[in-house]
């Protein structure tokens, strides 16, 4: 097989590699060391570019890095008065469009996209339940972090930096300005996902939401599930171990970049670093659905909102 | 229909706003741009919105940049992009020029690996993406490769040339 290309190399690292074709790309990637090294590049080039152009900013001055994340009142005061103005302009324009008798202008082009485009669009093949619809594991958090912690201490004392998975203290220690604006970035778009959630509220608070199947596993077996995860060991893991792992789908937050991949023999952790500390996605496979949760210092407002963008 | 409306200007008006500020640098325009989007989306509601919205505010940025390159209003546009900060002085202008560097950056990219850039800080999936800029599915994972790559190879040589200059 030639070498994938820099195209097919970036859709994987956005997730966007049908199931289907992704099995003979893992398995070319394990063969192949200069298209694991032109992967890592693109990895890094796509962190790179994405807080670029983050850092332009979001026209509504937030100040970059503060690492707190809180539901903005001004701005979804600023969005009522928005909102009105636009309902205005809504009256306004239907109102020259009835008085003229003609339709407002649009591009033809875009009339018939309007037209053409499908009515949803379908990402995933097999469909598994949005982390929104699982029950999260937030609670074990204190447990968790301590024991998440001692891994890490050990493993970044034994691991040697590998490609997609460098260990936090080797990422600080070579390239501490990179960390932090990768922190900063990830801080900003957090905080970017809070001020959007007044736009999300209404759906969050939908009767959809509120009709989202129940934790089957609450009680007993929550109990023993926290159990096991609690005393997980973690390692450090490359990119395409872990989309193996997963079966060739792992979920990743979009907009965010994580900074480096943990496994256990049952879980596959996605970090991402914030200024605050650190958000961590976890996911298992059980059977043939996915169990994800995510957990972080941020309010739970911000997680909720992260969990949607989480693809 | 009202309902409808209502319901699109509260899920996409911010992102909206966001990438239009991010492809302008002018919050007042991305503003203006934005509202016009949805008085078009009055006029044809598409069945698809949030390809359809951004596609026609992406038409219109391009639209009002070549009136607004013949009416010579390109350097008050780099002018408006400062934004209100809460830095020191020195922080604040450091900031700036690194924003200023970014879109400097962002302007030599061509306009569609521009906009595809863009769109996928938005959280777009490259079904999204294709259906937005009129490209094959196919295409976007080589366009975004692209894109990222002069993007980061602008803003070096711009890092380049400050360091040269001072």
């Amino acid at each position: 097989m030639s070498h994938l290309d820099e195209g097919t190399l970036t859709a994987l690292l956005d997730g966007e590699i049908p199931s289907d074709v992704l099995p003979s790309i893992t398995s070319h990637l394990e063969g192949c060391a200069a298209c694991r090294s032109l992967l890592e590049e693109l990895r890094q080039l796509a962190g790179e570019a994405d807080s670029l152009v983050t850092s332009l900013g979001d026209g509504l001055a937030t100040p970059v890095g503060t690492g707190v994340v809180v539901p903005n009142t001004s701005v979804r005061r600023t969005g009522t008065l928005r909102l009105v103005a636009w309902a205005a302009t809504v009256v306004m324009a239907a109102g020259l469009g009835y008085w003229v008798g003609l339709p407002v202008a649009t591009p033809p082009q875009m009339l018939a996209e309007s037209t053409a485009l499908p009515a949803a669009v379908e990402v995933q093949e097999n469909r598994v339940p949005t982390v929104a619809e699982l029950p999260s594991v937030e609670s074990t958090q204190p447990v968790r972090s301590t024991a998440a912690a001692a891994n890490r201490r050990a493993i970044s004392a034994a691991a040697e930096p590998a490609a997609g998975a460098a260990p936090p203290q080797v990422v600080a220690q070579d390239a501490p300005a990179t960390l932090g604006r990768a922190a900063a970035r990830n801080d900003l778009q957090a905080a970017q996902s809070a001020d959007a959630s007044s736009g999300f509220r209404a759906e969050l608070a939908s009767p959809r939401a509120a009709a989202a199947p129940a934790p089957p596993a609450e009680g007993l077996a929550a109990l023993r599930d926290r159990q096991e995860i609690a005393v997980e060991s973690f390692a450090p893991i490359e990119f395409v171990d872990a989309v193996a792992r997963m079966g060739g789908t792992l979920r990743l937050i979009d907009g965010l970049v994580p900074d480096r991949l943990e496994a256990s023999t049952a879980t596959i952790r996605v970090i991402y670093p914030l200024l605050t500390g650190e958000l961590v996605l976890e996911q298992r496979r059980i059977g043939d659905s996915v169990s994800v949760s995510l957990r972080g210092p941020i309010s739970p407002d911000s997680l909720a909102v992260l969990r949607r963008k989480v693809r | 229909m009202t309902e409808f409306l209502t319901g699109l200007f509260a899920q996409y008006h911010e992102s909206l706003v966001r990438m239009l500020f991010r492809r302008t640098g002018d919050r007042d325009r991305a503003e203006d741009l934005a509202q016009e989007v949805f008085a078009r989306a009055v006029a044809a509601p598409p069945r698809n919105p949030r390809p359809w919205l951004f596609a026609v505010a992406l038409n219109l940025v391009r639209e009002d940049g070549r009136k607004a390159v013949r009416q010579g209003r390109r350097l008050e546009l780099y002018r408006a992009e400062h934004p209100q900060h809460f830095d020191g002085p020195d922080e604040g202008l450091e900031r700036d020029e690194s924003v200023a560097r970014v879109r400097r950056a962002l302007d030599t990219l061509v306009e569609r690996d521009r906009e595809a850039l863009l769109l996928k800080a938005e959280g777009f999936n490259y079904d999204e993406i294709a259906a937005t800029l009129g490209l094959a599915k196919g295409a976007i994972g080589t366009t975004l490769s692209r894109a990222r790559r002069r993007l980061v190879d602008a803003y070096r040589q711009e890092e380049g040339d400050r360091h040269v200059a001072s």
